[in-house]
This record gives C-alpha cells, sequence and structure tokens, in this order.
C-alpha cells in the first residue's frame, strides 16, 4: 500500500516529461488513474500469493504444536522447531537433506548433459531415424507413471540398485533424453553461420558443441540444470517407491510427507514448516538469481525469431 | 562434408552392393563380425562375435524359459503344506506372475535390441565388401572411435540418452500396458495367486460392459477435459494479463512484483496445497472472513461439486498464473514497439491492441508452451489430489469422486484398490488423448512448421 | 555406416548387462523359504523352547518413526533373551497405515515382522504374504479376548499377534455437557443446543458413521465380518437409522472432520467431537482443563435408546510369508505382544495394549482417554477383514452416508439408495 502515493507522484512527473504538448490533460488523468489501478491490483495479487508463503514461514516460529490453529501469527515465537529439525533422532532431517541435495547436485549434472546433447544432435545433425525419434519423444512423456513405477522398482532391483541413491539419479537422469524440446528451439535460433565457419577451421561436431554452441547457450544451460535441479526436491511418489524402509536414504520430500502422516501431525506439523522453509529458501534463492535465464529458456530462442 | 550429409548418406545407403554367398563377407548372416575378422577389422568383429555369442548363451540357459513364462503367466501358486505331526507349515514358493510378464517383456527388448545390433552387422558387412571391390582399406577401430566426435556424433551422443529411455520408461510403459490385458486385480494379487491374460475383457467392461465404471469413465472423461481446457486458458490469459500489468511502463519496482509470484513457485506443491486445502476447509480461515464479512459460510470442498470444481480451477490459477507471467514478461519485452505506436497512431484501444497485437505476437511465440500446459493439465496430478482428493465423494461413480481426473482416478484404482488392470486401461486411454492431442497441435505450430527456415 | 557400429558397442554392452541382471534377478524370485519344519510335541505353547528358531537368524522389523526408539530397546531385550541363537534385529522405518502397500509392493523386501492394522489382514493374506500363526496359537487363545483372536483370523487360520487396539469414542467440553448429557445423542445435541454451541462428527467418513447403523442390528458382511453376502445395509433396520441420520443436522450434529474440530474445540463453539485416540493430544491442548471423554452416546432409533457400535481396529504383528528366519520371526512376533512389553509400550508411546491383562492393568485403566476407549471397545466389533472391504472404504460407499446427513437423498429414495449401496458391498468381479 505504501506504493500508491509515493509512487504516483513520482509517476506524474515521468508521464509529464514524457508527453507530448499536443496531448491533454485528461488523457493524463486516465493514464494516472490506470497506473494506481494497476498498482492496487498488484498488491491485492501480491498479498494472495505471498499469505500461505508467509502461512508456512511464521508457522515454522511458532511454539504451539498442532496443524490446525485459528490463529494467523503465531501465539509464542521459537526457533526450536529448526533446532529440533536439524537434531532430529526420530525423523534425520539432516541426513534426507543431504541425500537430496547430493542426488540433485548428480542428476542435475548428468542430465543436463545428456539433455544439451540431444537437443544439439537433433538441431544441428540430419540422420535417418531424426523425425520418428522426436514424435516418439513427444508423447512418450505422456503416459501416466505410477503403474510403470513398479516395474522400474523391479527393474532396478534386478541389477541390485534398491535403496540406494544411484538408483533415485538413474530415476532422474533416464528420461533426460527426452526433455529437448526446449534446449533444441533454442539451438534452432543460434545461426548455422557460426558452426559452419568452425567447420571450415576442421572442427568436429563433438568440438563445435562444446566451444561453439555450449558459450552461446548459457540461459538455456541455466534453465536445463534448474529444472533437473529441482526435480528431486519434489518427487515424492518415485523416491518413496524406490527407497522403501531404508529411512536413512530418504530424500525430503518422503521425510516431510512422513511428518505430516495422521499419527505425525500434531506433534511435527511445526518442525515439517520449518522442514518446507529450508527446502524452499534455497530453490527460491536460486529462482531469483536465475530468473532472467529461466525466462531465456522457457521462451527458447523463439523470441529472437 | 556433413551439411550434405544427408544426401550423401542416403545415396550410400542405395550403392551398398548385396551381400551374396560368393562373397566371403556373408558369413556375418551367420556368424557375426565374420565380414570384419575377415577384412581385419578384428576388434570390431569381435564386439559383434561377443554380442551373438552372449545373445545366444541368454536365450539357451534363461531366455526361453521367459519367454514361456510371458506366455503362460505363471502355472504354479504358491502354498503352504504342513508335515503329518508337524505344527509348523512350510511355503511351497508358487510363481510370481508380475514378474514373469516384466522378464518376458526384458527378454522381448533386449531380443530387439540384438536385431538391431544383428543389422548393424549386415549393413558393416555389406560396406567393407563395397570397399574390398573398390580396393580401399577400412577404417581402423581407432579411426571409427574418432568418429564418434564428429560424423558419427548422433551415434555417440544418442546411444546412452536412447538406452535410459529404452529401459526406465519404454519397457515399463510395454509392462504397463500388457496389464490391461490380464486380471492383475486385487483379488490376483501376487505372490499369493497368479494372473492370467484374459484378452480385451477389462476395455470392455469400461467401455459399456459395466455400467457403473463405463459410466464413471465418461464422466471423468468429461471432466478432465472441461478441466484441461479452463485451466489451461485460464492460466495462460490471466497470466498473460499480469505480465501486462507488470510491464506496464509506469510500473515501478518490477522484479520486485514478479519476484513476489515466483516465490511460489519455488515452494513444493504439495506444501503450498495443503495450505490451500486448510484455508478453504469448512472453518478455515477464508470461511471465517467469509462469516464476518455476513456471507454466510461456504462449503467448497466437501459436498459442493460445482464450488469444488470452482475452487481446483481458482486454486490452480495460484500455481499457474506465476509460470505464464514469467514466460510472457520476456516475450511481451521483445514485442516491437514500433507495433504500438502505430497502432496508437491509428486510434486503437487498448483492448484492440491486446487483441490484435498482444496476443496474437504472444500466442505465436508460446504455442508449444500452451500445448505442453495442456497436456500437463490433463495429468495435473498434485492440484486435484493434494486438494480436494477428487472429492466431492459420490454414490453415482466408481471409486471416483467429483473432481477426480482420469490419472487421479487410476493412482485411486492402484494405491487404494490395487485394481491395476483398469488402471491400465484407464492410463491407456488416458495416454491416447494426451499423445493425439499433442501430436496434431504441436505439427500445426509455426516453430514445427519452419524448424528448417530458422537456419 | 560407421556410426551404427559404434553405438552397436553400446548396445552390446547393455545387452550384457541386462541379462546377466536378468540372471540373477530371476534366481531372487525363486528363494524359498526355510525348509523347518517343528514337531507338534517341542512347540507346546513355550515361547523359551530352544527347539525353535534358527542359529543366527537376522531379522528385520518394522514399526513407525516415532516407535523406534523403544522397538530398539525391545529387540535388544529380545537378542539377549535368546542370546544362545545369536540374532541380529535390524528395526526400519514404516508406518502401519501404509504397510500393505509397502508389503504388497516386494514381500520379498518387505520385513520379516511388521504390524498393520487388522483390516488389511485379508488382503494381504491372499496376496500370500502373511505367515500363519500356528505355534504361538495358544498363547493368542489365551491372552487376548474374542474380539482380538477374531481380528487375528481369516478364513478360519491364525495369523496375528494382536498388538493394540483403537476405536472411536467421544472428546467433550465439560463446562458445558455433563457426564451425563453425553449417554444420549439427543441429550448431548438438545443440551449443546441450548448453550449455543454444536457437536461434531465427521459424516464424511464411515469409520465414524457406519457405527450408527451397527448400533441397530445392521450386518456388515455377517455376524463375523466373513459372509460376502451377508451385508444388511438395506434392511428395515438400516432405514431406520437413515432416517434418523437424515434427521441429526437440524437438531444441530455439524459435520466436522478431525482438523477443524481441533479449533472449534479451542475457541468454543464446538462442545464434543467423536474420534480416536490419534487426537487425544491435540484436544486435550485445545480443551485445556474442560478435556473429559466418554464412550459414544446412545441414539433412539426403533423407539428404544442403542448403544452406538464403533469398529474395533487392532494392530496386529505379522511374519512375512517369504521369511528367510520365520522361527525367529515367530518369535519376535510372540515377544513384543507379551504383556510386559505391551505395558511398556503403553507408558512409552501410549500404544493401547490389546493384551487381556495388560488392558486390565492399573497403569492402563487409570487413564481417562484409554479408559473411555477400553469401554467403548467392550461393546464394538472388530472391523472385518475379508478383501471385499476395499468396496466398503470406497469413494462411493463413503458417500451414501454424507449424502443421507446433508438432506441430498430424499427420504423417498433411501431405500433404493440403500438396495444399491449393500449391492456395491458385494461386489467381488468388477467386470
Amino acid at each position: 500500500m505504501k506504493t500508491a502515493n509515493a509512487v504516483s507522484a513520482d509517476e506524474t512527473e515521468k508521464t509529464a516529461k514524457a508527453a507530448k504538448p499536443a496531448k491533454t490533460s485528461s488523457i493524463r488523468k486516465r493514464r494516472i488513474a490506470g497506473t494506481v489501478v494497476i498498482y492496487i491490483i498488484l498488491t491485492i495479487i501480491s498479498i494472495i500469493w505471498l499469505i500461505p508463503v508467509v502461512w508456512v514461514v511464521l508457522t515454522s516460529f511458532r511454539a504451539e504444536p498442532g496443524a490446525f490453529t485459528s490463529n494467523f501469527i503465531p501465539e509464542h515465537w521459537t526457533l526450536d522447531n529448526y533446532k529440533s529439525l536439524w537434531a532430529n533422532a526420530v525423523f534425520p532431517f539432516k541426513a534426507w537433506f543431504f541425500n537430496t541435495l547430493w542426488v540433485s547436485c548428480i542428476s542435475c549434472v548428468i542430465s543436463t548433459f545428456l539433455t544439451l546433447s540431444v537437443a544439439y544432435v537433433l538441431s544441428r545433425l540430419r540422420f535417418a531415424f531424426r523425425k520418428p525419434y522426436m514424435n516418439f519423444a513427444l508423447i512418450l512423456g505422456m503416459f501416466p507413471g505410477f503403474m510403470s513405477m513398479i516395474a522400474v522398482y523391479f527393474i532396478l532391483k534386478a541389477v541390485g540398485l534398491t535403496q540406494n541413491l544411484w538408483a533415485l539419479i538413474i530415476q532422474y537422469s533416464a528420461g533426460s533424453g527426452l526433455g529437448f524440446y526446449i534446449s533444441k528451439g533454442f539451438f534452432d535460433t543460434i545461426p548455422r553461420s557460426l558452426d559452419e565457419a568452425a567447420r571450415i577451421d576442421g572442427a568436429t561436431n563433438g568440438q563445435v558443441f562444446l566451444h561453439i554452441i555450449m558459450p552461446n547457450s548459457g540461459p538455456i544451460v541455466v534453465y536445463t540444470a534448474l529444472m533437473a535441479f529441482m526435480a528431486p526436491w519434489n518427487d515424492y511418489i518415485f523416491a518413496n517407491v524406490i527407497m522403501g524402509d531404508n529411512y536413512n536414504k530418504w530424500t525430503v520430500a518422503i521425510g516431510l510427507y512422513q511428518m505430516i502422516q495422521k499419527n505425525n501431525v500434531y506433534k511435527y506439523f511445526t518442525q515439517f514448516n520449518a522442514g518446507c522453509v529450508c527446502v524452499g529458501v534455497p530453490i527460491m534463492v536460486l529462482f531469483f538469481c536465475l530468473q532472467k535465464f529461466y525466462v531465456a529458456g522457457v521462451t527458447g530462442g523463439a523470441v529472437k525469431g | 562434408m556433413e551439411k550434405d550429409g544427408k544426401a550423401l548418406k542416403k545415396g550410400k545407403v542405395n550403392s551398398l552392393p548385396k551381400l551374396t554367398f560368393k562373397d566371403k563377407e556373408a558369413g556375418s548372416y551367420f556368424i557375426m563380425g565374420f565380414a570384419n575378422f575377415a577384412d581385419h577389422q578384428i576388434i570390431k568383429g569381435f564386439i559383434f562375435l561377443a554380442a551373438e555369442i552372449a545373445y545366444i548363451a541368454f536365450m539357451i540357459m534363461n531366455g526361453g524359459d521367459l519367454l514361456h513364462g510371458l506366455y503362460t503367466l505363471g502355472t504354479k501358486k504358491q502354498g503352504w503344506v504342513t508335515e503329518p505331526g508337524k505344527l509348523l507349515p512350510v511355503l511351497q514358493s508358487g510363481d510370481n506372475s508380475m514378474l514373469f510378464l516384466l522378464y518376458g517383456i526384458m527378454t522381448l527388448v533386449i531380443t530387439g535390441v540384438f536385431i538391431v545390433v544383428y543389422l548393424v552387422n549386415i549393413s558393416s558387412a555389406r560396406k567393407l565388401l563395397s570397399l574390398r571391390r573398390a580396393g580401399k582399406r577400412p577404417n581402423t577401430f581407432a579411426q571409427d572411435f574418432r568418429s564418434l566426435g564428429d560424423t558419427n556424433f548422433h551415434g555417440a551422443m544418442l546411444t546412452l540418452p536412447m538406452l535410459g529411455i529404452l529401459f526406465v520408461i519404454v519397457l515399463p510403459i510395454i509392462f504397463m500396458i500388457l496389464i490391461a490385458f490380464t486380471n492383475y486385480d486385487s483379488n490376483h494379487q501376487v505372490p499369493g495367486n497368479l494372473f492370467h491374460w484374459i484378452g480385451f475383457t477389462n476395455f470392455a467392461a469400461i467401455l459399456g460392459a459395466n455400467k457403473l465404471l463405463s459410466y464413471t469413465f465418461m464422466h471423468v472423461i468429461g471432466w478432465t477435459l472441461v478441466w484441461a481446457l479452463i485451466a489451461t486458458f485460464s492460466n495462460y490469459f490471466l497470466g498473460i494479463i499480469v505480465a501486462l500489468m507488470i510491464n506496464y511502463k509506469e510500473i515501478h519496482l518490477k522484479a520486485m512484483w514478479r519476484s513476489i509470484l515466483v516465490t511460489t513457485i519455488a515452494i513444493p506443491q504439495f506444501i503450498s496445497l495443503l495450505v490451500m486445502q486448510n484455508m478453504f476447509s469448512m472453518y478455515g480461515p477464508i470461511n471465517e472472513l467469509l462469516v464476518r464479512l455476513g456471507l454466510g459460510r461456504v462449503d467448497f470442498l466437501v459436498n459442493n461439486a460445482t464450488n469444488a470444481r470452482i475452487v481446483v480451477l481458482i486454486v490452480n490459477l495460484w500455481i499457474g498464473i506465476p509460470y505464464t507471467m514469467l514466460i510472457t514478461s520476456g516475450i511481451l519485452m521483445n514485442i516491437p514497439s514500433e507495433m504500438y505506436e502505430s497502432a496508437k497512431i491509428d486510434g486503437a484501444s487498448p483492448v484492440q491492441i491486446f487483441f490484435h497485437i498482444t496476443l496474437p505476437y504472444v500466442l505465436f511465440v508460446t504455442a508449444p508452451y500452451l500445448i505442453t500446459q495442456f497436456i500437463a493439465n490433463l495429468n495435473n496430478f498434485n492440484v486435484i489430489f493434494l486438494l480436494s482428493g477428487g472429492g466431492p465423494t459420490t454414490t453415482d461413480y466408481f471409486q471416483a469422486g467429483k473432481t477426480d481426473l482420469l490419472v487421479t482416478w487410476l493412482y485411486k484404482l492402484t494405491v487404494n484398490n490395487y485394481d491395476y488392470n483398469l488402471a491400465s486401461v484407464i492410463g491407456i486411454f488416458s495416454f491416447i488423448i494426451c499423445a493425439v492431442t499433442s501430436l496434431i497441435a504441436y505439427h500445426h505450430t509455426a516453430s514445427y512448421k519452419r524448424e528448417e527456415e530458422f537456419q | 555406416m560407421t556410426g551404427k557400429k559404434i553405438v552397436s558397442l553400446g548396445l552390446v554392452c547393455a545387452l550384457t548387462a541386462s541379462m546377466a541382471a536378468m540372471g540373477t534377478g530371476c534366481k531372487n524370485t525363486t528363494a524359498t523359504s526355510s525348509k523347518g519344519t517343528l514337531s507338534q510335541q517341542s512347540s507346546a505353547s513355550s515361547a523359551t523352547s530352544s527347539a525353535l528358531g534358527e542359529q543366527g537368524a537376522k531379522i528385520t522389523l518394522w514399526g513407525s518413526a516415532d516407535d523406534q526408539k523403544m522397538l530398539k530397546e525391545l529387540a535388544g531385550d529380545f537378542v539377549k533373551k535368546y542370546a544362545d541363537k545369536k540374532y541380529t534385529v535390524t528395526v526400519n522405518v514404516q508406518d502401519e497405515d501404509k504397510a500393505q502397500a509397502a508389503i504388497l509392493k516386494d514381500v520379498d523386501a518387505a520385513a520379516d515382522v511388521f504390524d498393520v492394522p487388522h483390516d488389511q489382514l485379508g488382503a494381504l493374506v491372499e496376496a500370500g504374504a502373511c505367515y500363519p500363526n500356528t505355534v504361538f496359537a495358544k498363547d493368542v487363545q489365551a491372552n487376548d479376548d474374542a474380539n482380538a483372536v477374531q481380528a487375528s483370523t481369516y478364513k478360519g487360520t491364525l495369523y496375528g499377534y494382536p498388538r493394540s487396539v483403537q476405536s472411536i469414542f467421544l472428546f467433550y467440553n465439560k463446562s458445558v455437557l455433563s457426564a451425563d448429557d453425553v449417554k444420549t445423542m439427543d441429550g448431548m445435541l438438545k443440551k449443546a443446543k441450548g448453550a449455543g454451541k454444536s457437536c461434531g462428527w465427521d459424516m464424511t467418513n464411515l469409520y465414524d458413521t457406519a457405527p450408527f447403523y451397527l448400533a441397530n442390528g445392521v450386518k456388515l458382511f455377517g455376524d463375523k465380518g466373513t459372509d460376502v453376502n451377508g451385508s444388511t445395509f438395506n434392511s428395515p433396520e438400516a432405514v431406520a437409522v437413515a432416517k434418523y441420520i437424515s434427521g441429526l443436522k437440524a437438531n444441530g450434529l455439524k459435520n466436522v472432520n478431525d482438523g477443524d474440530a481441533e479449533k472449534l474445540l479451542k475457541d468454543g463453539s464446538l462442545v464434543a467431537q467423536a474420534t480416536g485416540s490419534w487426537k487425544s493430544d491435540a484436544f486435550k491442548k485445545a480443551l485445556g482443563s474442560n478435556y473429559a471423554v466418554a464412550k459414544l452416546p446412545t441414539i433412539n432409533v426403533g423407539g428404544a435408546e442403542k448403544q452406538i457400535v464403533s469398529f474395533a481396529g487392532y494392530t496386529l504383528y505379522l511374519v512375512n510369508a517369504h521369511s528367510k528366519f520365520p522361527q525367529a520371526a515367530m518369535q519376535l512376533a510372540e515377544y513384543l505382544t507379551e504383556k510386559d512389553n505391551q505395558l511398556k509400550a503403553f507408558k512409552d508411546r501410549k500404544v493401547v495394549p490389546a493384551n487381556k491383562e495388560a488392558a486390565s492393568d492399573s497403569s492402563v485403566t487409570g487413564d481417562e482417554t484409554v479408559a473411555a476407549q477400553l469401554e467403548q471397545t467392550k461393546t464394538s466389533i472388530p472391523m472385518p477383514s475379508i478383501t471385499q472391504m476395499t468396496n466398503f472404504w470406497s469413494d462411493s460407499s463413503m458417500a451414501y452416508t454424507k449424502d443421507i446427513f446433508e438432506g441430498k437423498i430424499k427420504q423417498a429414495d433411501i431405500q433404493t439408495k440403500l438396495n444399491a449401496w449393500n449391492d456395491s458391498l458385494k461386489a467381488t468381479v468388477k467386470k
């Protein structure tokens, strides 16, 4: 709300500068009114969007246990939820956090590399099964995954990988050959003349990919990596099937979900929220820093085209 | 070189000579790698030979049984035997139909991979024949290996991802599809029971033989499509409008407004949706507010199907708008300002400008994104399952509620009911809808049609 | 073409690797259980019998996260008790509510001893996951009441080792309602209404609403809960209950879920809620010194006051049919359900004992909440555990009573709807 007055004064000045002499003052007034309305709408939207987030943060500092309270602001404040979360004997959150971080980092590196190389190959090279592969990849991701979970579990079991963090890494990286669409769109917009010049100088396809395409694709690399990094923090279902009862190897998603089951929710709800903050904050910071790459990534290079 | 590689390659394939039994390379038909050995490509020949030996050994030792198991899905049921005079019964292990099915499919996939290797072996032999006739030396292994970085870059780069896809995605999907043709339901759970092939019975049940089931199926499909359409387009348009507001040139602190919305992307959905569920509950904060405003309590999620459907759509806006906003705000900045200026000079109103300039431009760029979103909404498990749980429950449906999508319904059928076969049929239908929609839509987008023009 | 050859190198590697994997994978599937049998004579109910138990057995036990500390202590004592056998016990986390799914996912990977709510017994036995309890059958019959034994039995064979019992009962605010008020539903509602308050019940959940029908003698899968065609949810008795339920809303009963109840009890607008002991900590906090508990009230149907009959839910320890060391596993299951160990579980974790002697121990009966629950379970029936219970717990089945309560089903349609409900319960083949 604070913005309304301060900014509209600022606005008037700006509009005044920008306004051409021909424009009448009524148009100017309308524009100011429009700006104020937009500010009001944006403020309301922001409040709506922030309430759940603020609620999670406030609950994480709440001293009273329990999930269902009518008061938004805690009656008593505490840091104990964080302390007991990180030193918890019942729920080893610390181990879960670093498990997830490890899985995230490794699968992020693997799948970023695989996705980008597939995208490059499909963008630049022409070979027999290229079109079929692209159509195939488009529809393959659309099968509801729940039922194939059990098959994946037994395939991993056959190679002795259940209850192992590598199983999760394989699971999260295996599909990376399918997620090339956005990066391929981006590569398509990098002028071919660049790599042709390099090839005349004798560069191989591999060298073109590493030395010409990659340095020109900052946003898409960041975008792909960011998406791959976030997946393990969100996935509950697959991780649960693969990890089973080995709870020292759990990821935070399974662990947090466990905390809000019927028998645990009263006792652990505030710790659960503290856990959410611990998971959410790093991802949020990453997101803020890399926002512009994300935008460039999702829109592919299409903007330039 | 590579730029006209396509034409060159086509020519090459056609020009390779046919293998006849007069040529020594024809030995490759029976002993894989024979031609390579004959023409001094020892390492490559050894690889082919090893593949053949490994495959034959596997088929003799395991493969035959596994394929037979795929056909029967097991014949011996697990049981208990108590010897006379003894108290403790002993378990007699039986066949596990589910593993029979899975390993049978694995054997088929391995056979498929072997056939590919065999065909490569044949074409290698043909190429060696043509080189020998032309009096040229074949590539050494080291040369072949180096070509991976260049002319065969696609081979090097695609092998690993494709193997990953084959074993972790394709194979499980085949497994799931085949379950639709069995009676793997709550009465035939492994390892205590066997299940069998039953043909199209499950499809018939869902398409009409079982009234309750087909009634539920039709209604759930209907709601799934309605949901996906409304959810996708409402997110899309409102997201664009929010982006337009933030991008409005008189608005300050653009980064702040954007960041506030983006905060929600960073929070795992099962957390934010849990909060939402609490807010919309019968005695939750929103209802308390309504009561205080004198508007009365509203049953958002429990009993009223229409309310619940509206609530899930609204909450989906909360989830989805930040994404659209983020994506379109980048695009909006790229719209050439001359387009706006000239429109203004022509006296166009802001609404006209939106529909005639902004929207077409954004739509053009984000068409693929829109398709992906539509598909994602058809399969939007999180919002429905974590918010309404598919409810309100109804006496008219089979194991489903009024806001259940196909995907949440099939989840319930597997997790609560263990009716894998029915869930599998629903999964197949859901897949067909998604695949057809997206293939048609995608092939009509500009970015697909103009793929070659860009470069 | 050379490219394809190189690709084939990768394929060959994958081929060999996966074939090797399948070779070992298949072997795993045919793992046979221990062949050790036990003669009838040596089994005679004595748990310390040294004839039982595999030397050096390594067994796994499942329990909820909060139970870990206690279970590890008990497991340690167990290993000491059978020191000559050199057992190793590993305790892992698995909530009992989700145990069924985890076991059915892969019986071979499940724990040797696990605990589940007894209504899942049928599905687990049908899936071939449970070892019959023959060796300690006499102990179970001697130490547990008839309901617990019935709950541990499926199709005439005893499987379970009863651990604890749960049921819903009434939490209320004693500053508004007296112990006399909560004896009858009508009395309770009237008093609350007079004070401008209301009483809550989760009408969306059959676990909480089916007891109304059971009060009037309606049968769920017959007398013993084993007869597929034995449900009488369309009988005149059931219709009478349905009509009674349809009038409850007007009398001031509110459809409140457990989560909302916590808030409403705290702000005082709600003065009673029926639910189970898992909410007792939260409700104690919400009600403070006004916290009180009682068995469920009676309802007036067919011209008489009838006690609401809740489901008794037993938690059972079960031995995995695919256990490599079933005898040691049975000894552990038996050990965990001995009187002293159930009392320890009660002391440490408030697990209400199923064992008759333990349940009558003064430390147990001295707890008002537990006493109210045990009072309620005296009139409870064990939930049936036949596999058709999935029909009963399904979404559509849940909807009938809720719709009747909310007035969505007209009085005239009640009979037709109940007929449909009753039919849906016995559906065995869904095709």
